[in-house]
């Protein structure tokens, strides 16, 4: 099988929270190598990608009622999470 | 392709502006963020351009001619930093538009790839992207000494033979390996080696390879499966890149751990983990409450001072003084929103060591530890993240659970976010803290989180063993940034992002429930003698209102009506509580509220009346009570949106009972043992 889809496996067998030093663990793969399987599951959009802020909304609260997880800008020190997504449908 | 262009790549002019004859060949610098390319550019050009570690630095796309006797002259283009060519951010957009133009005449003549030897596997996946695009290429590898010390040599041979490509060790810092790279570069650039790097192994679009490797390196092409199966090449492009990292990649027993895995081993051990966060939570609310305290002081004496005696003096002087107007602006509008703004700076100091917290990494620890505790008492790990975003503002936290893909996590989620105790209410906690418990303020708050965590716990216990018993655990992978120095410049920018959604919070909602609540106590209840703007505010409908509610209170300790309509108030948004108070102080005695700190003389008096003698448990009861109840109307609306006006309607009932339910033992109990 593929490390790209022992990764995948891995995600999808955690069932729950799980991190890329567990993915790593869990697959025997590098934690450097995990991290590039999820990079090209995001870019594959099998995986969902999110940047999380605890940052109120920029224009207080209330104002970004529409807004998907988060209104606060992630940065460089914010937890990135990662969800996976069902495959794409074939045409 | 440098042919074709006059001085600099033809599709590049606009950004490369560099004065070179036409013909000079062009070559570029990619790389991961924080590989040290921009400082293998500036040892290389002498340019002595800035390096930094995070876009800002290399957003722009860096260019300088690179002269040497053995390469003579050179455009070198610095791109952005990119993970890969699959962009997911403008700057790794940009660098996969030069790498990879249609036209294989506008790409660089060559493209050095620069990798960590830290974190080889990254640097080999966009080399193999570089490598699909059908451009020459070579990898430099840097950092080599600090890979050296964590425990990871590097087979060059092994690496060059199974990538397929040249490589070169440079220490940018210190100038070491760049006469090899000058040598690797001319020679690559004469046809020689980095042409090899075609995608159909040794065929290279301008000729003149040198496939001296072809029979070692792992075969790009040859992996890859017929079709246009996405996730086949994917697979194909992965194990390249396994292969030639394993090839490569020499661990050592002696490996030395880095101080930042050495400090996760706290942050996140599991009983150790939650003590820090709760240590750091309280060093936080204790900095916040002592440093600000002295600044809001100060700006409390500017509002009641001379800022309230200037608007009195000017709307005497154009005749409106005495009028309702001047109940509009000086006990409503300054007395209220201007009480509000006097926690700028305590926000302002909140927000700087939160900003500090999540630039140094440290949050998203805490995320984790949250997380934990959150599966602990048997809650899904994808709910947590918007409960944790609660804690800044439950509006997005609300709107965040749309990502939750099963209806029951959702409904749980939103109806356990309100308990998460959101910034909004943190002025109230401060208020009443160094009004009530002056020294210990920063306990008394740090106090209210965690009575917030718990009631979390509690409730979604409760909902989950009655209304929620089946749940699925969807999966969730948390991917934690390293610990890092903070940078103030990042820091200042999230502090200020933070504070203005205050000020905007306070200049609009806030300004209008202030007025909404200055004409209710201007107007006389009925039967009551007085006129509009003319009317003792105990007469007024505001506190006849607030008045009939205030029995419900009286087993809490808070049952008066300042403190009930403070609350009633509460439900716009937890600031206007504050305005509230400061209103109805203001009004009801004018004199008093133009000394400085008369909002805290004014509550002390209300409390120990209300509570009949017991002001400190009935505070603590009051506390909590905020803590619980519904947070602001903006995310009874959120609500609305995701469940239902139902479950909107069973949310609100939910928090006031369980408020209800909490406080009056709270204050029981607690004149029990006063």
């Amino acid at each position: 099988m593929s490390g790209l889809q022992r990764v995948l496996d891995a995600v999808a067998e955690s069932g729950g929270t799980t991190t890329v030093e567990g993915l790593a663990e869990r697959t025997g793969l590098d934690a450097d190598l995990v991290r590039v399987a999820l990079h090209q599951l995001v870019a594959l959009g099998r995986l969902g990608r999110d940047g999380m802020s605890l940052a109120c909304p920029e224009d207080g609260c209330g104002g970004c009622a529409s807004s998907a997880s988060t209104c606060g800008t992630a940065g460089r020190g914010s937890l990135v999470t990662l969800t996976l997504r069902p495959p794409a449908a074939r045409g | 392709m440098s042919e074709q262009r006059s001085a600099v790549p033809s599709c590049h002019a606009d950004v490369v502006a560099v004065d070179a004859p036409p013909g000079t060949p062009v070559v570029a610098l990619v790389g991961n963020p924080n590989v040290g390319k921009s400082t293998l550019f500036n040892r290389l050009t002498g340019s002595g351009r800035d390096v930094g570690n995070w876009p800002g630095t290399t957003v722009a796309v860096g260019r300088a001619l690179w002269t040497d006797e053995d390469l003579g002259q050179v455009v070198l283009l610095d791109l952005p930093g990119a993970v890969s060519l699959d962009p997911q951010s403008p700057d790794e957009e940009l660098t996969r538009d030069l790498v990879s133009r249609p036209d294989p005449r506008d790409r660089p003549d060559l493209v050095v790839v620069v990798t960590s030897a830290v974190h080889l596997a990254r640097g080999l996946y966009l080399l193999r992207q570089v490598v699909e695009a059908e451009v020459p290429c070579l990898l430099a590898i840097t950092m080599s000494d600090v890979a050296h010390r964590r425990g990871i040599d590097l087979d060059v041979d092994a690496l060059a033979a199974a990538a397929g490509v040249p490589v070169v060790v440079v220490d940018p810092r210190r100038g070491g390996g760049s006469r090899d790279l000058v040598r690797t570069v001319a020679t690559s650039l004469q046809g020689g080696l980095a042409g090899r790097c075609g995608i159909d192994g040794c065929t290279c679009p301008r000729g003149g390879c040198a496939c001296d490797h072809g029979d070692t390196a792992v075969p790009v092409q040859a992996a890859q499966p017929p079709g246009d199966d996405a996730l086949a090449r994917a697979e194909a492009r992965f194990d390249w890149v396994a292969a030639a990292a394993t090839a490569a990649v020499l661990r050592r027993h002696d490996a030395r751990d880095t101080w930042s895995d050495r400090l996760d081993r706290v942050t996140t051990a599991p009983v150790l983990g939650p003590l820090v966060f709760l240590a750091v939570m309280w060093v936080v609310f204790q900095l916040t409450t002592t440093v600000a305290a002295p600044l809001q002081g100060w700006l409390d004496s500017l509002v009641t001072g001379p800022v309230s005696e200037l608007a009195t003096r000017l709307l005497d002087a154009i005749g409106l003084g005495g009028t309702w107007v001047q109940g509009l602006v000086v006990d409503g509008l300054i007395a209220g929103v201007g009480m509000l703004l006097t926690f700028v700076p305590l926000m302002a100091v909140m927000f700087a060591l939160l900003s500090l917290l999540e630039d140094s990494g440290y949050l998203a620890r805490a995320a984790v530890v949250t997380d934990r505790s959150m599966r602990a008492i048997g809650l899904p790990g994808r709910a947590f993240l918007p409960l944790v975003v609660g804690f800044g503002c439950n509006v997005p936290a609300v709107s965040g659970t749309r990502v939750l893909p099963d209806a029951r996590q959702r409904l749980l989620t939103v109806l356990l976010v309100p308990f998460t105790s959101c910034t909004a209410r943190l002025t109230v906690y401060v208020l009443v803290a160094t009004t009530f418990f002056g020294d210990r303020a920063g306990t008394v708050v740090f106090g209210m989180y965690v009575v917030s965590i718990l009631f979390v716990v509690v409730v979604g216990r409760l909902l989950r063993s009655t209304l929620l018993r089946r749940m699925p655990d969807d999966p969730l992978v948390l991917d934690l940034p390293p610990y890092q120095l903070p940078m103030l410049r990042l820091v200042a920018t999230g502090t200020w992002r933070r504070l203005r959604g205050f000020l905007r919070t306070a200049s609009g909602i806030i300004v209008v429930t202030v007025v909404v609540v200055w004409a209710l106590s201007a107007t006389p209840a009925p039967g009551r003698g007085g006129s509009f703007g003319d009317v003792p505010v105990q007469d007024s409908v505001y506190a006849a209102t607030a008045g009939a509610v205030a029995p419900v209170f009286a087993p809490a300790g808070f049952g008066s009506w300042e403190s009930t309509s403070a609350l009633m108030v509460g439900f716009v948004a937890k600031e206007a509580v504050i305005s509230s108070w400061a209103q109805t102080f203001a009004t009801a005695e004018p004199e008093a509220a133009d000394v400085p700190g008369s909002l805290g003389d004014a509550l002390k008096v209300s409390f120990t009346e209300s509570s009949g003698g017991y002001p400190i448990p009935a505070v603590l009861a009051f506390l909590v009570f905020l803590l619980a109840y519904t947070p602001c109307v903006a995310t009874l609306a959120a609500q609305r949106r995701e469940v239902g006006l139902r479950w909107t309607l069973t949310g609100i009932a939910v928090q006031l009972t369980i408020a209800w339910t909490v406080a009056v033992p709270v204050f029981q109990v607690g004149r029990l043992l006063a």
